[in-house]
């Protein structure tokens, strides 16, 4: 078959810029590292690889997440032990106060003692996370959690409403719980009707009957004391279990993630090894493609005429 | 012997044509388009002797082309289908880059968005966080506003090129008729100067790479065309010749159509195919006005939910959320993509209305609401449940359906779990519920909602809008290369005929120069015999 002269060139000329173009593509890798350098290299690939990324964003988040989870449910733990604390001191307040050995005069300075952890425990009922949430609100977090109304009885302002924030794609933590469970109010019979004492009205009306030393208030008292104060442990025993979930899930989150950056390592990132051993062989090619060039290049009948 | 002398004289003259026409061809190795010439000889009539027949030299009949009709029309077919792809894939990988790159497209103000919305829903007290959500928020309607102008940009490029190619091609087909103007002067092909021709095939193989044309040959050498094949828009005959141009449809999305005028009778074509004229309306026939329509779509369904969530909250003064974007996108496309609210108070992170479980409630009953029928205010009221009466509101019964669900005030409650008498809920509108974060968490949520058809999330939309342009690059890349392999193929087809090689021409030369020799030699050997003859005393 005849090949033409300037086909013989024109076709060299294209295999050596064809050539030349595989090396400056495969230089780009090389200089990124990157598999891909362009999104129209492999629009599959950077699809996968897009995807990842939002995935990896996505556990990031996650991770914000616990976060302020693990800053708010400190604050509502460092909160619920000192009052369960300060309950038991009560109680212990109680039981001593409870007895008929104790003078009149030594009830009161009990009851002044009550008085005072009474004020410690509202304040820390109405306890502020970091970004200055009264934890124990509900969801009405910059309203005081707990405050003396106009008839100077404590009421408690916020709402039953339950925050939960995401931690996976498919766990959701529960936040916080409405002050006015935790420090939750108790039933007290009075005259044959049931009646809601709120948690800092038993507390008051102990201090009080101890004051005035009414013994049949002092028992009443006595049992409501121990019954809130064991509200309270149940309230520690739940804020624990979402601690431990938190920590639990912070490790699954931290497989998770290193498994997306396994896999977006492998489907972005540039195997240098292979990648330099093409180059090597682009290269040489090319060479080759200039080397027969030049010798076929120089073949013409006309060198033979003389 | 004057027999032998214009034998040989004849011959002499034959060669140096031939010779010339080596020379020819050497000259014009590097000329494009020149077809190799071949000087052709016929052996001339001989003269009878008695019973025999004496030769009586050979003469030049012809200088012609080395040419053939078929492997020239392949060239061109192949030529127009290659073509076509190059735009396509150009553009198409545009638009790829332009989306898919970590930086410039959607899906990273996607991620950006919602990893906000999720921070604030942990927070939503926080005046920061909110005002990080509406720079994110912002970010996202920047970026489609964006791509959304990359897009008409890439649409205003493609309208230039086809005006562009359109004029070249009309002027090529001046050019053409022109050349059929000259050839009709003589009557049939192979007496038609070579380089007349050689013209006129070039003009058509530049015609042919920008829109495939479909050529019949007169006996004289002239051409009619006609667009894509023998049943398309006549271009070019002996007699006319057409002029194209093109008329943008503004309403539809890269809508254009093509108008021919031939001889004043104006009419739309449909044949105008292969070529770059081909490529360009390919692509934006089948890449660019879906990928605008993907996206504007994408732009709706991106708006619509998250105002739905916005306008089903409350944001932090206790008032119900307006539209957090344009809802006019609709209407605009990506380009209205824009954000409304900018004060970080009225992001409305809370739910709407507070739904509170009576603390007497022995049963484990919930009650919650989804789907707030817009513009609805927010019911006040006490849903209450016996066993006699079942569920009431202020006395009235409520029957919900087998799912627990039911209708008041235009939202739809449900009950999950079972109640036991005397329990209730009192619903109202969430006031003061600033962290509480309803509303914002299934914005975030919103991330993975299969909120598309086809079980996709919003994300999920953009990177399909994006496959499928790179999938049809991609596809085009691999016909490409197939074309090319063909394109080749032709080519090298139409080189084995037409063709310079100067090794041939080099034995061609050697060859006509030792039968210039020779024929001198002819006349010498005649010249000689005439002096024998003379010298005879």
């Amino acid at each position: 078959m005849k090949i033409s002269t300037s086909q013989l060139f024109d076709n060299s000329v294209n295999q050596m810029n064809r050539q030349q173009s595989k090396i400056a593509e495969m230089q780009a890798k090389l200089a990124s590292g990157k598999q891909i350098v362009k999104p129209s290299d492999d629009s599959e690939k950077s699809a996968v690889i897009q995807r990842l990324q939002t995935a990896i964003d996505r556990q990031s988040v996650y991770e914000r997440s616990l976060d302020t989870a693990e800053n708010r449910l400190a604050s509502e733990e460092s909160a619920l032990m000192s009052s369960e604390r300060i309950l038991q001191r009560i109680r212990q307040l109680a039981v001593q106060g409870n007895t008929d050995t104790l003078s009149v005069d030594d009830k009161e300075i009990l009851a002044n003692e009550i008085t005072s952890l009474r004020e410690e425990l509202l304040s820390l009922a109405n306890t502020q996370d970091a970004n200055g949430n009264y934890v124990f609100a509900g969801s009405n977090v910059q309203t005081k959690a707990f405050d003396v109304n106009a008839d100077g009885d404590i009421i408690y302002q916020g709402d039953k409403t339950q925050t939960s924030v995401d931690i996976s794609d498919q766990r959701r933590l529960v936040l916080n719980r409405a002050g006015d469970e935790v420090f939750a109010s108790v039933d007290r019979v009075v005259d044959g009707d049931t009646q809601d004492i709120s948690f800092f009205k038993v507390i008051d009306d102990f201090a009080q009957a101890l004051a005035t030393d009414d013994e049949d208030a002092l028992n009443l008292g006595l049992e409501e004391i121990s019954s809130i104060t064991e509200g309270m442990g149940a309230s520690i025993a739940d804020l624990g279990a979402r601690i431990s979930t938190v920590s639990n899930q912070r490790e699954i989150l931290e497989d998770t993630n290193l498994r997306y950056q396994d896999l977006l390592s492998n489907a972005q990132d540039l195997d240098y090894a292979t990648a330099v051993t093409k180059l090597s062989a682009e290269l040489l090619s090319l060479e080759a493609a200039q080397a027969s060039f030049a010798k076929i290049s120089q073949l013409s009948l006309f060198n033979y005429i003389r | 012997m004057a027999d032998i002398l214009s034998i040989g004289a004849n011959a002499a003259q034959l060669y140096k044509s031939a010779l010339a026409t080596v020379g020819n061809n050497i000259a014009n190795l590097n000329t494009d388009g020149y077809t190799r010439q071949v000087a052709n000889s016929i052996e001339n009539t001989p003269t009878a002797k008695g019973s025999s027949y004496i030769g009586s030299g050979a003469r030049l009949v012809s200088v012609t082309r080395a040419f053939n009709e078929f492997t020239e029309s392949n060239l061109r077919d192949s030529g127009s289908e290659l073509s076509a792809q190059d735009p396509l894939i150009q553009y198409a990988d545009r638009i790829v880059d332009v989306l898919g790159a970590q930086n410039s497209g959607l899906a990273d103000a996607f991620s950006k968005f919602f990893s906000s919305a999720s921070n604030l829903s942990s927070d939503p007290a926080s005046t920061t966080l909110r005002n990080v959500f509406i720079r994110d928020a912002d970010g996202l309607a920047v970026r489609f506003r964006e791509l959304a102008s990359q897009l008409s940009g890439i649409q205003q490029e493609t309208d230039d090129a086809l005006s562009l190619q359109l004029t070249s091609f009309n002027e090529l087909g001046k050019q053409l008729f022109s050349v059929n103007e000259q050839l009709k002067k003589r009557a049939t092909v192979d007496v038609q100067p070579p380089s007349l021709l050689d013209q006129r095939d070039r003009i058509m193989r530049e015609m042919s790479k920008i829109a495939k044309i479909h050529v019949t040959e007169s006996e004289s050498g002239t051409v009619s065309i006609r667009l894509d094949n023998a049943g398309g828009t006549l271009f070019v005959d002996a007699l006319n010749v057409a002029t194209l141009s093109a008329n943008f449809d503004t309403d539809t999305q890269g809508g254009v159509e093509i108008l021919s005028d031939f001889n004043g009778a104006v009419g739309t074509t449909s044949s105008v195919t292969g070529g770059e004229l081909g490529g360009i309306l390919n692509f934006r026939s089948q890449i660019l006005s879906p990928a605008i329509e993907n996206l504007n779509a994408l732009a709706v369904s991106t708006a619509t939910e998250i105002n739905a969530i916005q306008t089903n909250g409350i944001d932090a003064t206790g008032t119900r959320g307006t539209n957090l974007f344009d809802p006019n996108v609709d209407t605009l496309g990506a380009s209205g993509f824009s954000l409304l609210i900018t004060e970080a108070s009225k992001i409305a992170a809370a739910g709407l209305a507070r739904v509170t479980a009576n603390p007497e409630n022995a049963g484990n009953a919930k009650l919650d609401y989804s789907d707030i029928v817009s513009g609805s205010a927010v019911p006040d009221f006490t849903l209450n449940y016996s066993d006699a009466a079942g569920y009431t509101i202020n006395g009235a019964a409520v029957t919900p359906d087998a799912s627990g669900s039911f209708t008041f005030g235009g939202i739809t409650f449900k009950v999950s779990g079972t109640p036991v008498d005397g329990d209730s809920f009192s619903v109202s509108q969430n006031t003061n519920a600033v962290g509480d974060n309803k509303s914002i968490l299934a914005m975030s949520r919103l991330q993975n909602k299969q909120v598309l058809e086809g079980n996709r999330s919003l994300g999920d939309g953009y990177l399909d809008l994006v496959s499928d342009i790179g999938n049809a690059s991609a596809l085009a890349k691999i016909s490409q290369e197939a074309l090319q392999v063909v394109h080749d193929q032709a080519v090298a087809e139409k080189d084995k005929v037409s063709g310079v090689s100067l090794d041939q021409e080099a034995a061609d030369l050697i060859r006509f120069q030792q039968a210039f020799q020779a024929s001198a030699q002819v006349i010498q050997a005649s010249n000689k015999m005439f002096d024998s003859l003379i010298s005879i005393r």
